[in-house]
């Protein structure tokens, strides 16, 4: 004859809830249910269920596990972020080049304007002079058209503080899972920043920030 | 001593405004034989064709900077006493200084105007 925990361990086995358990237990005992018999299926009960709760802990640490570590990579990306630094220099620098830009394209535009307007008001005694005179103007027109080579170059410098703050957000929209990893554009940065600093790739400098013309020449003798 | 104004003058920038603009000067200056390169790379193969008596050079520009380009000049047994102006808008010190000891024969920071460019010229050849 089965014992209490034997016919507890068959019905519990066979039977998807505690009152189909209940059930097939009465049927099985011919209507009585003895205490013994539900402290067994109790007993056998709390077995599964504690192998249960020991399955969805670990489940739940896991999960809480992942969340942390995708914390953490948040953290990292925005202290790499450096704000202070994208406040510091990246941005500043993008809006002096581009405040550089106005008031080059400003004083060249002037400066052609203005010799254009020299030469409409020229009044010469001879035609050597008049000549003279033109292209001292057109001379002028000439050396002012060089802002477009320095506007360009500050232009590129904007474009790559842009490129910088467009990578380190990248950064964190792969750390939030927001996009995928891609070592491709922190590479190219790596190499571009490389080439800079081999090659003194330094760019216009701001406006009174470089070596003057006179002080140049003194280190020519 | 006085310039040979038929000496050919080889203008290195990847802007071409900029290469006129210096031809246009040089012109001015009497000098009408000028080439053109659009960086060091591309100068450096019209050398090694041609003889060139001044060769004026930015310095930012891909694949070959300007630099890399008076470094491999100065390198060039056949290369090497080239006279070489850089004209740039790098005006820090350190590119000056670079410069120099790679063996630039004179500097001129953009922007400038034609007498600036004359005056440099003349400090090459000794006029």
């Amino acid at each position: 004859m089965a014992t209490a925990q034997e016919k507890a361990a068959a019905v519990a086995e066979g039977a998807s809830s505690v009152d189909t358990m209940l059930d097939q237990l009465s049927e099985a005992s011919g209507g009585d249910i003895a205490i013994i018999d539900l402290m067994s299926i109790a007993d056998h009960l709390m077995g599964s269920l504690q192998s249960t709760f020991a399955a969805l802990d670990s489940s739940i640490l896991r999960e809480f596990g992942a969340i942390s570590r995708s914390i953490n990579d948040v953290r990292r990306e925005v202290a790499s972020l450096q704000p202070h630094e994208q406040e510091d220099e990246s941005i500043p620098v993008a809006g002096k080049e581009l405040r550089a830009i106005v008031n080059s394209t400003e004083d060249a535009t002037h400066s052609i304007m203005g010799a254009a307007e020299n030469i409409l008001s020229i009044e010469a005694d001879t035609y050597e002079s008049y000549r003279e005179a033109v292209e001292s103007e057109v001379m002028r027109i000439f050396e002012s058209c060089s802002f477009q080579d320095i506007t360009g170059q500050r232009v590129s410098r904007v474009v790559d503080a842009l490129e910088d703050i467009d990578e380190r957000v990248g950064r964190i929209a792969v750390a939030v899972g927001a996009a995928t990893d891609s070592d491709e554009k922190a590479t190219r940065r790596e190499q571009r920043d490389s080439r800079k600093k081999a090659l003194i790739l330094n760019g216009p400098a701001k406006d009174g920030a470089g070596v003057g013309q006179d002080d140049i020449d003194a280190m020519f003798g | 001593m006085s310039l040979d104004l038929t000496m050919p003058i080889l203008v290195v920038d990847d802007y071409k405004t900029m290469v006129r603009i210096i031809r246009n000067l040089l012109k001015q200056l009497g000098f009408n034989d000028v080439d053109d390169a659009a960086d060091g790379a591309e100068a450096l193969q019209k050398m090694r064709g041609r003889e060139y008596g001044l060769v004026i050079s930015d310095w930012n520009m891909d694949p070959m900077t300007g630099y890399e380009l008076l470094k491999e000049v100065r390198t060039d047994e056949s290369l090497r006493s080239t006279p070489f102006i850089m004209i740039t808008a790098e005006s820090k010190t350190e590119n000056v200084i670079a410069a120099k000891k790679a063996g630039v024969n004179n500097y001129i920071v953009k922007p400038f105007n034609a007498q600036t460019l004359k005056s440099k010229i003349d400090a090459v050849f000794g006029v």
